[in-house]
Formats: structure tokens, sequence, C-alpha cells
């Protein structure tokens, strides 16, 4: 039993990743947290493309170049991100002869978290390069929220005792304080740039809480605060032609970055334990480019293409040498038409492959809308994304001096992405 | 020198005329055509720069204006402007479509319901998207090209040639409508693939998609069920199982008439990919053809020639029909049509897809088809030896839902024994032919022949597939059924043992030979095809080999058809290639069905995805009676006898269509299925089915339809020989579907439904079969794009809610208990949802 626990505790808090967590989603999450993948209503509703066909709100998020499309003139946009996250976890449970039946539920935790994000930009002309622009902001940038409970009772015992709760909550996030400038030195042809400055910390905390006293001592709390050494520095350096009125193209290099953690660790048990770490997080190069087609159509009707790679292959941790990550690729497609010259109708869909093989995959399909009134925009947008693994226990049933389950636990994560946003334009600028 | 100041002196006159022609003022006698203007040349009228440039951008984005008021819809121009702009511009006509353009234009709700047409239609999908692009000339048009499009049956091809021959040629649409014996039905469906003269496409065209979808798998008919342990599937890694979903590639290019291409790839969901090669580039494993088409010399014409991927359909699907997919009661006729001849295939068949050469061709009134083909076949190997070869045989063929390397739940045939896995283990060479005597358009006779040679012993025992019980017991000597006489006559054995004059390395084989007839009167069709499976005994000795005969009577009025249809199959006709009329699949009700019997659940495969029909003898009526404009009706009753077991079943469907006023319809349909109550040898197996379905159509303005729903259903069934008294099964349905098309570019749709028990639907362009126990809210989105007039994008979304089941608790043995301590016998909730998105993206060219 003891053994089981403190593997347990060894891997949930990935102070050494093992190969096994290949499969644990959920643990690379928590310990290198989750792309934020769609920033404002419009990147959400064209299914996070937008390299070539984005407007100038998501340039510090996407393409610094995309502020090229800045009119003269000051504008800001802000807005915020909704998401819920539902984790479904399930075991095989069989019938009188041991025949599969189905899985039975045992744990559902659902629950909500939300982003913000500003933007300030500036564009004036300039004879030397033909048109300036500047912008800063706030915008999320890695999410480490996790929040898992689960009721434990005695699968044998008839009276369906209550064992205990174990419950994993972190919170937290990094956000990044981007500015920006872009240049015109062609017509039609930018070139921006883009340097980002990471903040933020990230709390944890497990709890093993027993409820029946001949197990009171395997009650356990343990807290981990993660605060960061340095504030990292990220750049971006982006591009946007277009070719003609009818096709633009959009590449984007962002440079590997490292995020290094100060982690203080405190487990409250028989004796309360005292931890400090520090560990090294190397996130890789990644690199886009994305095309944007107008079509003629009653309904002005556009498509953008995009796709990404991500080197994660070269992402070092320093506590976990051994990782062995595939590099990934995203592929994101959206297309919008155009209501009364005010009205945009938008879907999308991303498509990406995961760090642990190129066989993993998530998708996400979206739709959004909005609004204009004068200078003033108005978008909303919704998308979810459904997702199905197999892992062992998070917390074996030996804890509870059960015989633990052979069988691993299906997961089924589904996530809900809401985004809104509001931008408003000092100057004249067509939709 | 003179010469050339004067020549100089006139050019720089020219340009001047010019400039001064630019920079005139637009005026009433010097007008502005709009629709082709620049931006340079739209700033020059008395706008502002943001107003011109939004007149420009519309015209660019959004399309030619087709009168002068078109103006006032652009954001900007008032009254006061447009009164202005109206003496100074004018709307020239705006630019024409390409043939190809128009032709989609005027098909293109057409291809919204035809681009994504499943699997056993493939074939037709591509030949009616590539004639309607490319329509035919009908004054030249070959019966069994006729009879190939959409809805047209052997009455309306013969009809449309016989008047051909008697008015020598067809001018138009209104010469066609006139043809005598044409059903209205067959007319309004034809002449989207006809044209009347000889129009010739030059270059390339074609299409090419995509579709990704993440849909669980389902039955395709019938009831659906947990097909096998997932868990198994995960947790072996080495079985490849991965999180990629559904995708399917499949394009089709001709370059102009003759020369035709395709190539397709799927992978379904969670499965590995397969490659064709990896040492050097990954090159997917998919399905690739090239063909020739309608070449001519004298009078021998090469109708059709393919190399590569190609299907073969003869006759009656008696003898050759190579679809993975089984359709119930396949008549074909309506929506149950069957393909008359050879294609190139980029289809999603996968197990008795075909590679190699076929060719088609005609003199004067004989035609002949041959086919050689040599690939690889999933089947189930057995583990000992067979005989005294030594060899290892294979047991069945089978089409496998995800293809992985090896059952990853088959306990002995597990990953440390991948010489006996389940994928590509047997080779097939496989050829074939038919030819066919026509007597006259529509009434012919033909004789058709195929051989398939393995490159293993074929041996179907099936205690190599059933497993065995907790006690170590076999289970196919303690649970057979007499339906299981099905498995036990499966071909192979000593019989099947043989070689190969054109293949060295053939251990066993397979020879089906047949012949078929059809013969048009009027408006009378009459068709038939028999086929013996040979097991040694002469062909000539009729009911000495397993046989297998399909005969069928169609007759056609402008408002009323009546089909009668009389099939039987022997059970010894193990056929893989059959795919002629039947309610059911072959090996329904056998020990193959009840997968939990079986060494892995994955072999349940066996019954679930069976294309080839049970043996069964049974008699077939379907009629449509248009008694009215107002009512129309359409009943059919099948009554058959399944051959392993003597069951006994009827099936009687009624529909009555009511259209009091144009846009609105009143559906009423009721089916009542049962087996027959007596049977001596499987007495607990009766069961009822009735089931009613009442439909309100309401066709609303700019071709938006909203459609409600109910749907009630009953199955009574006798449990268990213990159990006394029927059991009683409830389905019940309602459901509300929307589609509103915003203009012919934009569409969107939706349905939203509560069910309980079973219940089949049609959502958008899939068939979906649905079963919950609890009761399930279900609904989807959709919606369809049309970005231009070549491209087109569809993306939905489906959830499915069920009501949670609470507090399951199964009571084993303690010692079950204890010798399984790693296991759960109870569960807190059931909880079942889906989210499923679907992404397709289609592109005519």
């Amino acid at each position: 039993m003891k053994y089981a626990y403190f593997l347990l505790l060894f891997i949930l808090f990935a102070l050494k990743p093992t190969d096994s967590q290949a499969n644990n989603f959920n643990f690379r999450q928590m310990t290198y947290g989750e792309d934020i993948l769609f920033l404002n209503a419009r990147h959400l509703g064209m299914g996070g493309s937008g390299l070539a066909g984005g407007t100038p709100d998501l340039a510090l998020f996407a393409n610094p170049a995309l502020l090229g499309k800045s009119k003269n003139g000051i504008a800001f946009s802000f807005g915020t991100g909704l998401n819920k996250r539902v984790e479904d976890r399930s075991f095989p449970y069989y019938d009188t002869f041991v025949g599969f039946n189905d899985y039975g539920s045992y744990s559902f935790n659902a629950y909500w978290y939300n982003s913000f994000y500003g933007m300030l930009r500036y564009s004036f002309p300039l004879k030397a390069v033909g048109q300036i622009c500047l912008a800063a902001g706030y915008q999320p940038f890695k999410e480490f929220r996790y929040d898992y409970e689960e009721e434990v009772r005695d699968p044998v015992d008839k009276s369906d005792k209550l064992l205990g709760y174990n419950s994993i909550h972190q919170k937290g996030r990094l956000d990044e304080i981007p500015i920006a400038v872009s240049v015109k030195p062609l017509p039609g042809f930018t070139v921006g740039f883009k340097a980002g400055l990471l903040t933020g910390s990230i709390d944890s905390t497990m709890i093993i809480d027993p409820k029946d006293a001949a197990l009171a001592n395997i009650a356990q709390t343990d807290r981990r605060r993660r605060t960061l050494r340095k504030k990292p520095l990220l750049f971006s350096v982006g591009l946007h032609y277009q070719f003609n009125n009818r096709l633009f193209l959009g590449a984007v290099v962002r440079t590997p970055y490292t995020v290094e953690f100060t982690n203080r660790f405190t487990s409250i048990k028989a004796d309360t334990m005292v931890n400090q770490l520090n560990r090294k997080l190397e996130y890789p190069l990644t690199i886009g480019a994305g095309l944007e087609y107008r079509f003629q159509n009653i309904l002005a009707a556009r498509i953008n293409f995009d796709f990404k790679y991500e080197f994660w292959s070269r992402f070092k941790d320093s506590r976990s040498p051994g990782l062995n990550f595939n590099d990934t690729y995203t592929f994101n497609a959206g297309i919008e038409h155009l209501f009364f010259d005010k009205i945009p109708l938008r879907a999308g869909f991303l498509y990406r492959t995961l760090p642990q093989s190129r066989d993993f995959t998530r998708s996400v399909l979206s739709v959004g809308s909005g609004f204009r009134m004068g200078a003033l925009k108005i978008d909303f947008a919704g998308g979810f994304s459904s997702f199905l693994y197999y892992q062992q226990d998070l917390f074996p049933d030996s804890i509870y001096n059960l015989s633990p389950r052979s069988d691993s636990d299906k997961v089924q994560i589904t996530s809900y992405f809401i985004r809104l946003n509001l931008s408003y334009f000092l100057s004249e600028e067509l939709f | 020198m003179i010469k050339k100041l004067i020549l100089l002196f006139f050019l720089l006159y020219l340009n001047g005329l010019l400039y001064a022609q630019q920079s005139t003022p637009y005026s009433d006698k010097n007008q502005l055509d709009l629709n082709h203007a620049s931006y340079e040349e739209i700033i020059r009228l008395p706008l502002s720069k943001a107003v011109a440039q939004k007149l420009y951008n519309h015209v660019l984005y959004r399309g030619y204006f087709k009168s002068i008021y078109d103006l006032q819809k652009v954001p900007g121009i008032n009254q006061i402007l447009f009164e202005r702009l109206k003496p100074l511009v004018r709307i020239e006509p705006f630019q024409p479509m390409t043939s190809v353009q128009e032709k989609i234009e005027r098909i293109y709700f057409r291809l919204d319901r035809w681009s994504s047409g499943e699997g056993v239609s493939d074939a037709f999908i591509d030949l009616w998207i590539e004639k309607a692009l490319d329509p035919m000339n009908v004054n030249n048009a070959r019966y069994d090209e006729l009879v190939n499009l959409q809805n047209v049956s052997p009455v309306d091809a013969v009809a449309i040639l016989n008047y051909r021959h008697e008015v020598n040629w067809f001018r138009n649409e209104r010469d066609l409508r006139r043809t005598p014996g044409l059903s209205n039905y067959a007319f309004r469906s034809a002449r989207y693939f006809l044209d009347y003269k000889n129009s010739e496409v030059k270059g390339w065209h074609g299409n090419f998609m995509v579709r990704v979808d993440d849909t669980p798998f389902m039955a395709n008919v019938g009831d659906q069920s947990e097909q096998a342990g997932i868990t198994a599937i995960s947790e072996a890694v080495s079985s490849g199982y991965n999180f990629l979903p559904n995708v399917y590639y499949k394009s089709r290019i001709s370059y102009g008439q003759n020369v035709k291409f395709g190539f397709s790839f799927n992978r379904n969901l969670n499965e590995p990919t397969h490659y064709l090669s990896e040492k050097y580039l990954q090159i997917p494993q998919g399905k690739f053809y090239a063909g020739l088409e309608n070449l001519k010399y004298h009078n021998f014409s090469l109708r059709k020639l393919y190399v590569g991927n190609y299907s073969v359909t003869l006759g009656q699907g008696v003898v050759m029909e190579n679809t993975d997919f089984f359709t119930p009661r396949k008549s074909g006729y309506g929506f149950r049509k069957r393909f008359k001849g050879i294609s190139g295939d980029n289809s999603r068949t996968r197990e008795y897809a075909l590679r190699g050469i076929a060719a088609e061709g005609g003199y004067k009134n004989f035609s002949a088809l041959g086919f050689v083909s040599l690939a690889d076949r999933d089947a189930i190997l057995n583990r000992q030896p067979f005989g005294a070869t030594g060899k290892r045989a294979f047991n069945q063929l089978i089409i496998l839902d995800q293809r992985f390397p090896y059952a990853p739940d088959d306990s002995v045939r597990s990953p440390d024994k991948m010489n006996i896995g389940w994928l590509n283990t047997v080779k097939e060479l496989t050829y074939g032919w038919h030819l066919q005597y026509d007597f006259l358009p529509g009434t012919y006779l033909g004789i058709s022949y195929y051989e398939s040679a393995y490159n293993r012993p074929l041996d179907p025992n099936p205690h190599e597939i059933a497993g065995q019980d907790y006690k170590g017991r076999e289970n196919w000597d303690l649970r057979q059924r007499p339906a299981d006489t099905e498995i036990k006559m499966a071909y192979g054995g000593e019989i099947s043992r043989g070689k190969n004059f054109l293949w060295s390395k053939a251990e066993s084989f397979r020879r089906v030979y047949g012949i078929d007839f059809q013969s048009v009167l009027n408006n009378l069709a009459l068709q038939g095809e028999f086929g013996q499976l040979d097991k040694g005994k002469a062909f000539y000795k009729v009911g000495q080999n397993p046989d297998a005969l399909v005969l069928s009577a169609y007759l056609q009025y402008p408002t009323f058809n009546i089909l009668a249809l009389y099939r039987n199959y022997d059970l010894g006709f193990d056929n893989p290639y059959q795919r002629s009329f039947s309610n059911s699949r072959r090996y329904k009700g056998t020990i193959f069905e009840r997968y939990y019997y079986l060494q892995s659940a994955l072999y349940g495969q066996l019954y679930e995805n069976n294309p080839q029909p049970q043996s069964e003898e049974g008699f077939y009526l379907s009629t449509y009676y248009q008694i009215s404009r107002k009512i129309t009706t359409r009943v059919e009753y099948d009554n058959w006898m399944r051959k392993a077991d003597a069951a006994k079943q009827y099936r009687l469907v009624g529909t009555v269509n009511y259209r009091p006023i144009y846009p609105f319809t009143i559906q009423l349909r009721q089916k009542w299925q049962a087996r027959e109550e007596q049977n001596q040898m499987t007495s607990n197996q009766y069961y009822k089915n009735l089931e009613f379905r009442g439909r309100l159509r309401m066709r609303l303005s700019g071709y938006d339809n909203l459609d409600l729903m109910y749907a009630s259903s009953k199955l009574v069934v006798h449990p268990r020989p213990r159990v006394f008294g029927d059991m009683v099964l409830d389905g019940e349905a309602i459901t509300a579907n929307y589609t509103h098309n915003f203009n012919k570019y934009l569409k969107l749709s939706g349905m939203l439904a509560y069910y309980q028990g079973f219940l089949w639907n049609f959502e958008d362009t899939q068939f979906v079969v649905m079963d919950s126990r609890s009761g399930a809210l279900r609904y989807w989105m959709s919606m369809y794009m049309r970005l231009s007039s070549h491209l087109a994008v569809r993306m939905k979304y489906t959830a499915e809610r069920q009501k949670p089941i609470s507090n399951i608790h199964f009571d084993p043995y303690p010692a079950t208990l204890t010798e399984n301590s790693d296991k759960r016998f109870n569960a807190d909730w059931l909880r079942k949802y889906e989210n499923i998105f679907y992404v397709e993206f289609n592109y005519n060219f």
C-alpha cells in the first residue's frame, strides 16, 4: 500500500515523471500547462486560424504582422474567455460471470475558469517605413487550472460504506505582457516583431481525507506553490503579404523560451515536510504559416487555413531528462460569412497532435458571430472539444487498504470554450 | 524623317486623347461600368474614399451588381447619393460563369446530398456527380449507362431507347419528356445527367473530398451492440490504438471524357495507419485507379478499362458484387439500386477491394467483362495446422471496423503470436468474366464465372472462433443453436483444396458460376440470376452443388408500380461476394452474433459486418400507388424462411403520404415484423416488432422546411425457456428538424430529439442508429457553406446526453469476488454522452 501511495505522490507532483506518464494527459497539463488555443471570439469562431486572416486584435497573440492591417489612429480591444472542463472518470465493471459490462462513472468533475485580455494599439504613417503600428497588451499564455474530487466507498461492503475523499486542486496561469511593432516596408507587405514577458504563479493542493476512523493515519495534505524565478522573455517575428485582392499569406516564428519555477512543497502527514526545489522548463520553437482566401460570394465568404509546427521533441524538463515527446502540428480552418455588412457568421475547426504521440490528437469545432455599431465591434463565439483516453487510477484503492483495480480508467474530457470581446476604433476602419 | 515625326506626333495625339478620355468627368454620356471598374476609376465618382472602397469591395467580394438599384444596398449610399450617381454609372452584364460553374449552380442542392453518400453507393455517387457536371448525350447512351442513372429503372431505360429508335434523335428535354413509358420520377432525375448533343468536355475535371469526423461505429441496420471490450484494445499499446478520428479522402479526376483517375484513403476511428511503404517515404495504404472509357474501333467498343482498384457488379449480386457494405432488401430498384458493370473504386470498401485490371467491351449485341485481381484479405487464422499439410489455414474472411494487427482481446492470438494475427493474412487471386448477349435493348442473357484462389488452406472450424467457458469447456459444443448450421455449412476443408494454374502459391480455391437474364416487355421488367458454388459436382447437374436463385418482376405505370421478388439461397452457397436481396446478414442468430461466447469479442464482426446475405427463401412484394395528387401509398411485404433453423418470418411496412396542400405533408408509417410463434427447432426465439412513425413535413419559403416526427415501437420477445411470459421493450421518440437556407450559399439545419429505446434516423447526411435504455436527449447542428461554385464545406456538431443510471450492482459468488479482487462488480453511475464533430470539404471542378 505504502508503495502505491508514494508512487502516487511521485507521479502527481511530477518531480521526475516516468515514461508511463506518456498517456497521462492531465498530469502533463498540470505540470507543463495547457496552451491557450483561442484568444478572442473571432479567433475561436475561426477555429484558431488567423495567421493571415486575423484582425489586428489578434496580432499580439498570433502574428505581430497583423498590426499592419490597422488603420491610422488608436484602437483598443478587450475581452474575456470562459472555459469549462468536464472530466468524467469511469472504471470497467463486470457482471456476475466476470464478463465486461460497461464503464461505471465514479468521478465527474465540471468546472469553469476564465481569462482576460486587453490591448491598445496606435498606428500612424511614417515615410521611411510606410506605416508603423505600436501595440501593447495583456493576455493569457498558459493555463494550469485543474480540479479533481472523488469519493471513495468500499466496493465490497454491502452498506456502501464511505471511506474518504481525495482531491486535487490547482489554480494559476502564466500571463503575457507583450509589446509589438509592425512596419510596412513595401505595399502589401508587413513585418512585425513582438516581445513578451511572462508572469504568474501556480498553487496546487492534493488532499486525502479519510472519513473512517480506522484510516485516520492516511490523511494527507500536500501543497505546492510554483513561482517564477525570473520573468521569462519570448519573441515573435511575423510577416503578412497580400498577393492580390483575394489571397493573403501570413507566417510567424516564435522563439524558444525558458520558464524557471521555484517549487515550495509542503506535505502535512504525521510530520510536516517542507521542501524547496527549482525546476527549469525549456519550451520549444514554434513556426507557422497561414493563408486567407476571399471569395466572390453574396455573403462575402472568406476561408482561413493555418498550419503550425512546434518542436516539442526539443522540450526539456530539468527534473525529467528522459522525456520523449514528439514534435506536434496544428491545423486550423475557419470560414466567415458576412450578413448585411455587419453581422459575421463564423465556423471553425482545429486539429492538433499532442506531444505524447502524433497518434494522439484533439479536435475543436466552433461557431461564432458578432455585430458592429459604427466603430464598435462586439464578437462572441463558442466551441467544444471532446477527448478520451485511458489511464491508471489517480488515487489507487490500495491507499484505503483495498485491492487496487488492475483495469485502466476511461477518462473523458470535454472542453467548452466561450469568448466575448469588444473592440473600439478611434479611427474609421473597414470590417 | 518627316514621316517619323508625323507618326510620333500622331501617337502623342492618341495618347492625349486617351488621357483626356480617362480624366473626363463621368456623365450620362460617359458612364462608368461599375461591374468592371477599378478602384481608381470608382474614386473619380463624386463620393468619399470610404464609400468608393465599399463599392469596389462589394463587386469584388459579394458579386456583381445586377441592376442600378443594387447600389442602394451598399452601406453609405443614401438616396441623395444614389440620385447623384445614377446618371454617372451603368451596370453592364456581369461575366458569365464557366459551363462547369453553371452546371454546379444548377444542381448544387444535389451535390450537397451526394457528397456525403455513404458506403453502398460510392460508385453511383461518383458517376452521378460526374455525369451531372459532364452530361452524356442521350442519343448515344447505351442501356447500361442509362440504367445506372439515379431513379432510372430498366423499364425507363428501355423506354428511352425505344423512343429514340422511333424518333431517331432527342432534340431537347421536351422530347425526352414525351417518351412513352418514362416515369415522371425517372425523367426528373435523368434530365440532370443527359444532354442532347455531343458536348465535348476538355481538360481536367473532377472532384476532391476530405472528411474528418469522430462518429463512433454503429450497426448499419438492426440492433446496435457494444461490440467489443475497448479496454483490451486501448491497453494493448502494440495494437496501434490511437486517438485519431475517422478520415476519408476521396478524389475522382477525368481528363476529357475518356480518361479517368481516382484515389482514396480511409482510416477509421482509433485504428493505426497502414502504409504501402515505410522504408523511405511513408505512403499511406489507399486505393487508386486509372481508367479509359468509351473507346471505339469499328463495331468494337472498349467500354471500360481500369487498372488499380475497381469494383465489379454482376447481375443481381448472386455471383459478384464486391462491396464491404450490407444493404438489406437490395432489390435493384429505387433506393436499392445496384451499380451495373465495373467502375473505378475509391469507396470505403477495404476487405473485398479488388486490385488489378478489369475491362468491359462490346461487339454489336455481344458484350464481355473480365477482371483479375490480386489483393490481401483480413482473415482469422486457425491456431492448429491444417491436416497433414502443416500449414495454418484461415478460418473466415472478416471485415474489420478497426484494422488492428491482431484481435487485442484474443488471449490465444495475442501480440506474442503475431504470426496468427488477422491483418492481410491471406492473399487472394480472383478472376472472372461475364458474357452477355442482348437480344433487344434491355433484354439479354448472360453467364458469369469467378474463381478465388488463396495462398492458405481454408478451414472454417468453429472451435477456432468460439471460446471456452469458465470451466474450460468449448462454447461451440455447449452453446450451439440450430441457426449455427449456417456456420457448419461454411465452405472450406478438403473440398476447397486445390492448385491454380496461374499461381503456384495457391492452396485452396472457390469457384462460383451463374447465369442471369433480363427482359423488358413494355412496362414489365423480368430479371433473374442463378448461381452455383462449385463443390465438385458437374455444373450442369443443377441441385447437386449449393445454389442461389433470385427472380423478380417489376411492373411500372405512371402512378403505380409493383415489384415481386423471389429468392432462394442454399445453406451451402457460401459466396463471400454475394450481395443479393436479403433481409439479414449471414450468421444472424448464430454464435457469431453472441460475441461474448467467442474467443475475442471482436470476432462478433463476423456477423456485425458481414455483407453476405443469410441463406433464406422468401417472397417479397413492394408496391407504390399514387391514389390521387394528394395521397400516395407504399406497401412492402416480405415473407421468408431462414434456412438454417427453418424459422419463418414476415415483415410488413405500410406508408401513407397525405399532402392536403403542397407545402404540408403528413406521413404515417407502420411496421409489423415477427418471427413465427411456433418453431420446433428454436422455440424460444419468438419475437415481434411493431413500429409506428408519424411525420409532419412543412415546406416553408426559400426551400426551408420543418419536420416533426413521433415514433413508437414495441419489441415483444420471449427471453429464456425458464422465464414465463413475454417481455415487452418499448421505444419512443420525438424529433424536430429544421432547415433554413439563408440563400443558395449557406444552409443551416438542426435537430432536437428525445428518444428512449431503439431509434434509427437520417441526420443531415448521416444515417444513424441509436439505442438508449434510459432515454436520451440528442441534438445536432449543421452548417453547409458554399464558398464558391466549386468549394463547399460542411460542419456538424452532434451531442447526445443519455439519462444516467445509478446504483448498478452485480452479486457474484464470494469465491468469484476473491479471485477477482482487482475487478469491480458495481458502479455508482452509468453515464453515456457523446460530442461528435463532422467536417467535410468538397471541391468540384
